[in-house]
């Protein structure tokens, strides 16, 4: 589905939207300034519009706030398994639960 | 001064060497502070030392009702100073450790912050019971490593201490297994308070 | 993480309960302690900083660094002693900075203000004395004297904290005793 023709932008929406529908997930949490993919420069501090996906050599990272009611690793799952089909082949998703909301 | 220095002398108080048998102020200050230890005699059997130690003592014993009216002086927090604080420190996730879960797809994880907040959450469990710092022991970054869990509690007055411990330490063990893949070895509650909950007229 | 459901019974826990959730990460917990504390930080700034001036931001600059330490502090039980201890560190930090970037030598007599005003002569009682009197002291005569009574800081602690040799220290809380003894007696 990546392809020169389609930004890091959109695929950024699209997966912020994915991860956003599946069931037991509440909210996308800015990401934090510690992770192990590279980051595109953007800065959690300093900046107006926290980063909600951060994506950098073709993989994503999100921080994900799951409801209560839901087992978390289930949840954690079923966001990595929608999210890996939008990124290319060897790209890797990295998801963490930062809250499990009441 | 040499006034005021006067009407002290006439009140039997004398804060110069020649009042104190040779001792100075300073001797006199550092001694109190050192709370008389170790025993001097020279100061302890001289009347005039003694009697301007009585008037440190005096001074001393005013300072905590002096800062009390001072603390009460005081005003109560300004909401606007309050919310630029907490806005400062929004930002400082305390995520703690990644605890890695199980996957075919990614690298996925929760933080020790999202399982802290679960555990504190247990104390639903016991009505009143208030959870306050809570431990994850053991290399939690390592699937399938074994860990201890500790917390504190302030248990509510009433409650059989057993009772509010049982339902917390199976409460949280409900909540970690459905959130975590971590392997449980123990949980250790210490209750280190007990307090009354307030009474219904006072929950308005 | 972000705000917690705030239970009612959280606002009378007892510090050592608070100070471990804020430890954690429970914000709502933190913002008690603030409540809490404040009006004790406030009133022990003041009597530190000259003329009470910018008394706000060495509070609001103690809880930040509070909340950055917290996870660090071992008893969570002494969080009050603790958060006093950052307090006067903070208002010192801001003294020095204030005579550094002024350049000029803080020899400073004056009265700083004071919460409730008192001239001896008007003075209700020896309570009120001895905090005019303390309004007047000279401003390094005043710190120490804070530092030692309220604060609780050894003579090594105060004269690391002022940069000022051990003998100075002692003289000076000598002399403030003098004057202090001599007014709050009068009184009487």
């Amino acid at each position: 589905m990546t392809d020169s023709g389609i930004t890091a932008d959109t695929v950024a929406a699209d997966v912020e939207a994915i991860a956003l529908a599946v069931p037991g997930v509440r909210v996308l949490y800015p990401v934090g300034t510690t992770g192990h993919l590279a980051s595109t420069g953007a800065r959690l501090l300093g900046q107006d519009e926290p980063t909600r996906v951060r994506s950098g050599s073709g993989g994503v990272e999100i921080a994900i706030g799951v409801d209560g009611s839901h087992a978390a690793p289930a949840v954690v799952r079923a966001v990595g398994a929608a999210v890996a089909p939008l990124l290319g082949p060897g790209a890797e998703v990295r998801v963490t639960v930062v809250r499990i909301e009441r | 001064m040499t006034d005021e220095r006067d009407a002290l002398r006439r009140e039997g108080i004398g804060l110069e060497p020649e009042d104190l048998d040779g001792q100075s102020m300073e001797r006199l200050s550092e001694y109190l502070d050192a709370g008389r230890t170790p025993p001097d005699p020279a100061i302890d059997n001289s009347p005039g030392c003694q009697i301007a130690l009585d008037a440190l003592e005096r001074l001393r014993g005013l300072t905590p009702r002096l800062f009390a009216d001072d603390v009460a002086a005081e005003p109560a927090v300004d909401e606007g100073w309050m919310a630029g604080l907490m806005g400062l420190i929004a930002l400082d996730a305390r995520a703690g450790r990644r605890i890695p879960i199980s996957s075919e797809f990614g690298d996925l994880g929760i933080t020790e912050g999202a399982v802290r907040g679960e555990i504190r959450a247990a104390e639903a469990a016991v009505p009143g019971a208030l959870i306050g710092r809570t431990r994850l022991h053991g290399d939690v970054t390592v699937p399938g490593a074994s860990v201890r869990v500790a917390l504190d509690v302030s248990a509510p007055y009433g409650v059989p201490i057993d009772d509010t411990v049982g339902r917390l330490r199976a409460e949280v063990w409900r909540r970690l297994r459905d959130h975590t893949e971590l392997t449980i070895e123990g949980i250790d509650i210490t209750v280190h308070d007990i307090h009354l909950l307030p009474s219904p007229e006072e929950e308005r | 993480m972000t705000r917690e459901h705030e239970p009612s019974a959280l606002a009378d826990a007892d510090d050592r309960t608070l100070a471990g959730r804020a430890a954690d990460g429970d914000t709502a917990a933190f913002a008690i302690i603030v409540r809490r504390y404040t009006p004790m930080m406030r009133a022990y700034a003041r009597k530190i900083l000259p003329g009470g001036a910018d008394v706000d931001d060495v509070v609001q600059e103690a809880f930040i660094t509070a909340w950055q330490k917290l996870p660090s502090l071992d008893d969570p039980a002494r969080v009050k002693s603790w958060l006093m201890r950052i307090t006067s560190r903070k208002a010192v930090d801001r003294i020095r900075a204030r005579r550094e970037s002024d350049d000029i030598d803080a020899v400073d007599p004056a009265a700083p203000e004071v919460a409730t005003p008192a001239r001896v002569a008007e003075a209700r009682s020896s309570l009120e004395a001895l905090r005019a009197a303390l309004a007047e002291l000279p401003e390094d005569q005043r710190q120490c004297w804070t530092l030692r009574e309220i604060g609780g800081y050894t003579y090594e602690e105060i004269a690391e904290q002022l940069d000022l040799p051990v003998s100075t220290v002692r003289g000076m809380l000598a002399r403030a005793r003098k004057t202090l003894i001599v007014r709050m007696e009068q009184w009487r």
